[in-house]
């Protein structure tokens, strides 16, 4: 049984948004709703979904950039909510982030250099040594030392990500939460930057958290999948199992409706019907209700839970079991 | 199934050299040189370069007056008031107390100059400081930092030299710290509106995620971003120091008789504005010469930073 890296039990955030000092005018987005799944070690689990199906907000809870409002998050058998900061911060070593927009992600009056030595810093590892060792992530991720002293404008989205994912490795951390990381590059440099992460990993033994709206990225690096809809997980298990067999509805039209390469094969445009519902005011019972082809009294009665329906197949529909 | 596997063991794993680089722009040293460029920038705009030239030579000048004039500027021959300009051994002519008027500027400009530079750097500093707090933290400290530079915001300079000065006394001290204080709000301002901008920057969350502690990421990573505009900013409170300084001290709110200082000799040529209008204005020249210069300096510096 492989040892679990993370576990999330239960995870809600809400956000209040809207102005004014009336109570009345404030409304709250639930953004993640009773989120629980877990991350095997070495394993990567890759989370799909809509943009604003809360996958990124999940993967934001879990580096605690935004505090979660209910929940557990277990990382290496410790819940680091609630942790207090001295110890959080010897827990930041072994879990970082990737994030997606290249240009954002480096500070611009920082080097490459000193982008990637930041984090050695922040835990008082000294001068010489950081840089040996930043100049040596550098080199592992391709971008050779004489660059180093260069400043992010100098380089394309594609090597901004390279240096992003250096920084990210500079700690050895663990584990990593790869937010969208090829979702602002060219396809062409998509393949190289996945293969890099797929290198990391096997070397440094990472698990990692793959956020992704391409189905086709999703498949290509997870060993275990999630999907998400307005900010419940709907489905979950092995890769193989979701794409050859997939059974929650949302799945099986995210999959339908995803654009094939393959030569010869009519593309047809499936669309899933209705629209996305706002997470201020997610439909009762199951929120994939009102698209849903199969829906019956059931759905907008209760709520579906999440139960396993075969081996490490999980599913939230009240079409199976529950 | 519209999903299409892509080729995991068809692809090449690329090797350092082998990746497909994009163009990357290259210094002729292959460096980033961003100091070099500015002063580069500066240096081609002809205005600011002559202001710079004549600030230099003027902070020379007050370093080096002992060298520059063998005069006491304090102590004058009376049978020689007011002589005009152009005298024999009197450059500048002579005051009302027939001391020499070139060795009373220059002597003066070290009064000037300290009271106009040291308010700015230290209220830039200060105001730097509590202008990043409030824009990254935020909330509660923002709010109680911000009223509180507000109170001083709305006070008139005077009023509070004033004040100042009834309860502490005149003289450089007083001068220096009102305009101290004067200088902290805009500059605590223009520091929060620039911190703001960047504090929720990618780069920032990730420095946040190394466990970077709040005062890491203000000095380390966000100050580096806000240091520009600061800069800028600062360098036109410059001229308006000098006015100022000028200014309470005109109105006998800075040094003591018979101290140089060009505010306080121009108050004290008034009465020979008449009989004397040349030498009258001779302090209020170098106010307006000095203060010029510190504008157009900084307004050359804001060009020159214009990011590319």
């Amino acid at each position: 049984m492989p040892r679990k890296i993370l576990e999330v039990k239960n995870l809600s955030k809400n956000f209040r948004i809207g102005r004014g000092l009336l109570k009345k005018q404030q409304q709250t987005l639930q953004a993640v709703t009773n989120g629980s799944f877990i991350v095997y070690e070495n394993k990567t689990l890759g989370v799909v979904g809509e943009s604003g199906c809360g996958k990124s907000t999940t993967g934001r809870l879990i580096m605690r950039l935004e505090e979660a409002d209910e929940g557990e998050i277990i990382f290496n058998d410790q819940n680091i909510l609630g942790l207090p900061n001295k110890t959080m911060k010897l827990m930041r070593k072994n879990m970082q982030m990737i994030f997606q927009d290249p240009y954002a992600s480096l500070n611009p009056h920082m080097t490459i250099l000193e982008s990637v030595e930041y984090p050695l810093k922040v835990h008082g590892i000294n001068s010489t040594d950081r840089k040996a060792k930043s100049i040596e992530m550098l080199e592992m991720v391709g971008i050779s030392k004489k660059l180093s002293g260069k400043y992010p404008n100098s380089f394309s989205g594609g090597q901004r990500q390279r240096v992003s994912i250096a920084r990210a490795l500079v700690l050895n951390p663990q584990f990593i939460v790869a937010d969208e990381p090829v979702s602002a590059l060219d396809k062409s440099i998509q393949a190289q930057v996945l293969n890099l992460l797929e290198d990391l990993k096997e070397n440094f033994s990472l698990s990692m958290m793959f956020i992704s709206h391409d189905l086709n990225v999703i498949e290509y690096v997870s060993d275990y999948v999630m999907v998400m809809y307005l900010g419940k997980i709907v489905e979950y298990g092995p890769v193989d199992d979701i794409f050859s067999n997939p059974l929650h509805p949302y799945t099986q039209a995210l999959i339908k409706s995803s654009p094939s390469m393959k030569r010869g094969e009519k593309s047809s445009i499936y669309v899933i019907k209705g629209e996305l519902p706002s997470p201020i005011n997610p439909p009762s019972g199951c929120r994939f209700r009102t698209r849903c082809p199969h829906v019956f009294d059931k759905c907008s009665q209760q709520e579906p839970k999440l139960m396993s329906v075969n081996g490490e197949h999980q599913i939230s529909c009240f079409l199976h079991g529950n | 199934m519209g999903a299409q596997p892509l080729k995991k063991n068809g692809v090449s794993k690329p090797k350092s050299g082998e990746w497909r680089e994009e163009k990357i722009t290259e210094d002729e040293d292959g460096l980033d040189h961003k100091e070099v460029t500015f002063l580069r920038r500066l240096s081609k705009n002809k205005i600011a370069l002559v202001c710079a030239i004549y600030l230099i030579l003027l902070v020379l000048c007050s370093v080096f007056a002992n060298w520059l004039t063998s005069y006491d500027p304090l102590r004058g021959t009376l049978s020689e008031r007011m002589l005009p300009i152009g005298s024999p051994g009197h450059i500048l002519g002579t005051d009302e107390l027939g001391r020499d008027m070139w060795a009373r500027v220059i002597y003066g400009s070290r009064l000037s100059l300290i009271a106009a530079i040291f308010p700015v750097l230290l209220g830039t500093t200060i105001g730097s400081i509590l202008g990043i707090v409030s824009g990254y933290i935020g909330g509660k400290i923002e709010t109680i930092i911000m009223r509180v530079l507000d109170v001083f915001y709305a006070f008139p300079a005077i009023l509070l030299a004033i004040a100042f000065a009834a309860v502490v006394g005149s003289g450089l001290k007083t001068i220096l710290v009102c305009l101290t204080i004067i200088m902290i709000p805009p500059v605590a301002r223009v520091a929060m509106s620039a911190t703001k901008k960047v504090a929720h920057m990618e780069y920032i969350e990730a420095a946040r995620t190394s466990g970077a502690s709040s005062i890491s990421i203000m000095y380390d990573q966000l100050f580096r971003n806000i240091f520009s505009p600061i800069f800028v900013y600062s360098s036109t409170l410059l001229g308006l120091a000098l006015l100022f300084a000028s200014g309470l001290s005109f109105l006998g709110l800075g040094v003591a008789p018979p101290t140089p200082e060009w505010g306080f000799m121009l108050n004290s040529l008034r009465d020979s504005i008449f009989v004397s209008p040349m030498i009258a204005i001779v302090p209020g020249f170098f106010i307006f010469i000095t203060s010029m210069a510190f504008n157009l300096l900084s307004d050359g510096i804001r060009d020159a930073m214009e990011e590319k």
